[in-house]
């Protein structure tokens, strides 16, 4: 049995690491426990703010941006838009003809974590990683041609290439149809493109999850191929979003949607004229996908996603207090866990809180649980594989005007995997992280 | 436990280093704003532009044309009320929601009706204007009547003697811009392009109807108001809509203004 544990355990934590399909091959080997693939790790440092609009359009990254890089109201209406002002001044022909819709990223980051195994530390690690060069192109092209496309270009000579995806905007000349055809991120109140910590905690949120021993790499973090179809009203107060897609990394789907997949979320905020609430939004979402399990795409097995959030803006509009809090269950066929024998099923929620006392100085924090409510295996101890997270950070912008964006970030994050080790005891990791970041 | 307890001091901390708030002020015209809020919402959103005091010289200034507005000076140019006077909070709002098109004012619709009342009330304290002066009251608007094609026809005799020293064909090719025009800010301006159907401000006929009744404050776009009858402007209105594609115009009134002679043309014949 403690043979099985042990595998299922690797499983669960591979598959943590694992969680980004565009990146994570299906046929990369396992990962050593507890530490996540230098790629996967790459991929999602990958987004940040967007100097090429404050650029093309003048505004300061905090006109859009809360907090670099996660969005306030106006970056939201301004990302729904297609990456639009929708003022006249969004065909590239309305703009001087020097202008390309390109930016640049640049990042360096000091890291040390410490790893527990049953309160012994058995691994100590850390050091100035490699840094990275991104040179993407973004944004929009006329009116109704929005796109994405980032390469990211590592210092030992690596090179991945960021989801990328091209978007024609108000279908029918309304705001509540826009098509997006590629690899789109999912509408979610967090998403690697938008995640203070530059560091690789954000495989913690329960977004990433997948249950112990699962061989599926399907999570609703990271941007999944296919088609997406979204809509909002002026603002961006009431949004909706549908993704159909092939799910991503799956073995042998490389037909358009062989492991077909269904994503959905509806979004609503709620502006208060008076008082210490300012806004509520809150969203719901549904996703279901599949990943095959035989030698070909015959046999495909579902996993499912239900899910809901509430975000609360207090004490000001733009130097706020936010507090989001997300809820997540998940259920994944048995099938798609060797050796199951029932369907496993988890809970998940997380509570993150932000303060930006001045800009552009912000203060994160979160706590965040996941349990496995229903072990694939049976006999499988309970709490197998549950997670706790908690997570302190601060950033703040040594520059931050409408060219550049120069960053300072510490973070410190606890990230707990309960009873996987050898003999049941949990694994812990301590990781420091103190990075800077240059957007231009 | 521990690790909760340090991210509720850290936000406790934090929270002990926010900004001091300006004292709450209301702005001139009855507005409830919080001018120190304003102040906030002003330096995450308009400082690029406007700069940071208030004058127009933000960073981004040089390279813009038309030039970020110098709130000091306390001249809005697109107002409701007759020419010269102090916009009301509705015309500042409108132009905060709808942003000025074409230019580097974008519309600011996803902001809060909080936002936007508190920005204005920091507007309002950065001019003497808006203490010693009460906003102009904004025009009757007589409702609108249809637009046919005696109406076109009227409203482009209208125009060919009122409108074209600067509009010219409605492309704003008029004598007075070839020559070269400045606002009151020293800076080159050219009249608009009515045939674009849309102007910064204006979207509708009605607006149309409320520029020319109103004109542009701090620009050679004079109000008409005096000029010409509520009738005789709402003529001209219909005609510049059926000069391009402006909301409400029809393609039947388009093609009859198409066929019509220039403004300017049929005098100009030998």
């Amino acid at each position: 049995m403690v043979g099985n544990w042990n595998t299922v355990a690797r499983a669960a934590l591979v598959a943590v690491a694992f969680a980004a399909p565009g990146v994570a091959k299906a046929d990369t080997g396992p990962a050593p426990a507890g530490r996540m693939d230098a790629a996967v790790r790459r991929y999602v440092e990958a987004h940040r703010e967007i100097p090429a609009f404050a650029r093309k359009y003048g505004m300061k990254c905090s006109a859009c941006h809360l907090a670099v890089p996660v969005l306030n109201q106006f970056g939201q209406a301004f990302k729904d838009n297609g990456y639009r002002m929708k003022n006249g001044t969004d065909d590239l022909r309305a703009n001087e003809p020097a202008y390309w819709p390109l930016f640049g990223w640049l990042w360096k980051n000091y890291e040390v974590d410490v790893q527990r195994v049953g309160g012994r530390t058995v691994q100590n690690t850390g050091g100035i990683s490699n840094g990275a060069v991104v040179l993407g192109a973004l944004g929009s092209v006329g009116d109704k041609v929005s796109f994405r496309f980032v390469p990211i270009i590592y210092e030992d000579g690596n090179t991945i290439v960021d989801h990328g995806w091209i978007r024609y905007n108000q279908a029918f000349g309304s705001d509540w149809f826009n098509i997006k055809v590629g690899a789109a991120e999912f509408d979610l109140p967090i998403n690697p493109g938008r995640e203070y910590n530059m560091g690789a905690s954000r495989f913690a949120t329960l977004y990433a999850y997948s249950v112990p021993g699962s061989i599926s790499r399907f999570s609703v973090l990271f941007p999944q191929p296919g088609v997406e179809i979204m809509g909002h009203d002026l603002g961006s107060r009431n949004r909706y979003s549908v993704n159909l897609f092939n799910t991503g990394g799956a073995p042998r789907a490389h037909c358009v949607f062989c492991s077909p997949g269904i994503f959905g979320r509806v979004t609503h905020r709620q502006e208060f004229a008076t008082g210490f609430l300012r806004a509520v939004r809150a969203g719901v979402f549904g996703a279901y996908a599949t990943w095959p399990v035989g030698p070909d795409t015959s046999d495909l097995k579902g996993q499912q996603r239900l899910g809901g959030d509430v975000e609360l803006w207090l004490g000001s509009d733009v130097l706020p207090l936010r507090a989001t809090l997300m809820a997540m269950t998940g259920r994944d066929d048995s099938a798609l866990v060797p050796a199951a024998t029932q369907d496993p099923t988890f809970n998940a929620g997380m509570l993150q809180l932000e303060y930006v006392p001045k800009l552009p100085l912000v203060f994160y924090g979160r706590l965040q649980v996941i349990r496995n409510q229903r072990q694939a295996i049976a006999g499988t101890p309970d709490g197998f594989g549950d997670q706790d997270f908690q997570l302190v950070g601060v950033r703040h912008a040594l520059e931050l005007n409408s060219r550049f964006a120069w960053l300072l970030e510490l973070t410190y994050w606890r990230w707990t995997i309960k009873h996987v080790a050898p003999g049941g005891a949990n694994v812990t990791n301590h990781t420091v992280w103190l990075g800077t970041h240059l957007d231009f | 436990m521990s690790t909760a307890a340090v991210v509720s001091a850290l936000m406790v901390g934090a929270l002990a280093l926010g900004p001091a708030r300006l004292p709450a002020q209301a702005g001139a015209g009855g507005v409830a704003g919080d001018a120190g809020r304003g102040r906030q919402v002003y330096e995450r959103y308009c400082v690029q532009c406007h700069g940071e005091r208030t004058d127009g010289a933000g960073e981004v200034a040089r390279w813009s044309q038309p030039k970020p507005r110098d709130f000091r000076q306390g001249i809005y140019k697109f107002s409701s009320a007759p020419y010269g006077f102090l916009p009301t909070t509705a015309d500042l709002d409108r132009v905060i929601q709808n942003g000025l098109y074409g230019t580097r004012m974008p519309p600011f619709a996803a902001l809060s009706t909080r936002e936007r009342r508190d920005v204005i009330a920091y507007l309002q304290t950065r001019s003497p204007r808006w203490r010693t002066e009460e906003p102009g009251t904004p025009i009757t608007i007589p409702a609108e009547p249809a637009s046919t094609r005696e109406a076109v026809t009227r409203g482009r005799e209208l125009f060919e003697a009122n409108c074209t020293r600067c509009h010219g064909d409605g492309t704003g090719n008029g004598p007075s811009a070839v020559k070269g025009m400045v606002d009151d800010w020293g800076m080159a301006i050219t009249p608009a392009n009515l045939t674009l159907g849309r102007g910064k401000w204006a979207r509708t006929a009605r607006d149309i109807y409320v520029r020319a009744m109103t004109g542009i404050n701090g620009t050679p776009m004079p109000e008409s108001a005096d000029a010409l009858t509520p009738e005789q402007v709402w003529q001209v209105a219909h005609y510049v809509q059926a000069l391009g594609g402006w909301a409400g115009s029809t393609r039947e009134l388009r093609q009859f203004a198409a066929q019509l002679p220039l403004p300017g043309e049929a005098s100009s014949a030998p």
